[in-house]
């Protein structure tokens, strides 16, 4: 799997800050490379992208960032369920889809990004969010309807 | 058209584009529900339907970008649980909410389980119909 840095994942912050942070603060160590387990993507390409191929990554790309923002907005809108809901159920299953619009956004960065490294936390939300709805319903069933 | 760039990995690209817009839309039409409808009942059908359907869209999408065995492996493992475990929690929680008794939209038509809990005395016991006597307790106490 040969991906290429078309585009650096992060915005870069402007030149006059990083020029004068840089002359500011003291170097930072240099770190050594720490080997790698999980597997990466390679930095350099083994022949250039066509025109197709680059189209198709920026449509993902676009779709992605779309949705970034529309989970953003799901994710208020059920924190909104959560912080309003007139009862104890409401609540319960507003921590549920907000679990699940987390997983939702780890996928989503997995794909911006082109790391594998947040992919791992999709299981493990998922699997969290499960045994707290279960939690939470055995908590509603041992008392009085609110 | 020119189809001589048209490789497989813009296949693929494209057809993850296209999957990630399916499961994109059935995230958010779930907080929509959540959101807007009348009942904590339809809440729950509208979180665990819509939610199950979109996280699995996703995660199929990110297979089919990034073709690394883990990624799918991790996938197909999380669709299985996804599939199997949120309609048990939710159906969990709306059993939870019912055995409470907790009030259905007025405009629902019938109460099917109330009505066999009513003929058959199933269910579980309810918190507040069990009354605490103080006597009672100091006397087995002593």
């Amino acid at each position: 799997m040969n991906r290429v840095p078309l585009v650096p994942p992060i915005a870069r912050a402007p030149a006059a800050l990083t020029a004068a942070l840089s002359a500011a603060l003291p170097a930072a160590p240099a770190f050594a490379a720490a080997p790698s387990t999980e597997a990466q993507p390679a930095a350099t390409p083994a022949t250039p992208l066509t025109d197709w191929e680059l189209a198709a990554e920026h449509t993902l790309f676009i779709v992605v960032d779309a949705g970034i923002v529309l989970l953003s907005i799901a994710f208020v809108m059920c924190l909104w369920r959560v912080l309003r809901g007139p009862t104890l159920a409401d609540r319960g299953l507003g921590t549920d889809t907000l679990a699940m619009q987390v997983v939702g956004l780890a996928i989503l960065l997995t794909i911006r990004m082109r790391t594998l490294m947040f992919f791992d936390a999709v299981l493990i939300i998922s699997i969290l969010g499960f045994a707290s709805t279960v939690a939470f319903a055995q908590f509603i069933g041992r008392r009085r309807a609110a | 058209m020119d189809l001589t760039g048209l490789t497989a990995r813009a296949v693929f690209d494209f057809i993850s584009a296209g999957v990630l817009v399916s499961g994109l839309f059935f995230m958010v039409v779930g907080a929509l529900g959540v959101v807007r409808l009348p009942d904590a009942y339809h809440r729950i059908h509208a979180a665990s339907i819509c939610v199950t359907l979109g996280l699995t869209a996703m995660l199929v999408a990110a297979c089919f970008h990034i073709q690394a065995a883990p990624i799918i492996m991790k996938s197909f493992i999380t669709i299985v649980f996804i599939f199997v475990a949120t309609p048990m929690g939710s159906h969990m929680l709306a059993k939870a909410a019912h055995d409470t008794r907790l009030p259905q939209w007025g405009k629902t038509l019938s109460d099917e389980l109330a009505e066999d809990k009513r003929l058959h005395g199933w269910g579980p016991p309810l918190v507040d119909t069990v009354s605490f006597d103080p006597a009672e307790a100091d006397q087995s106490a002593a």
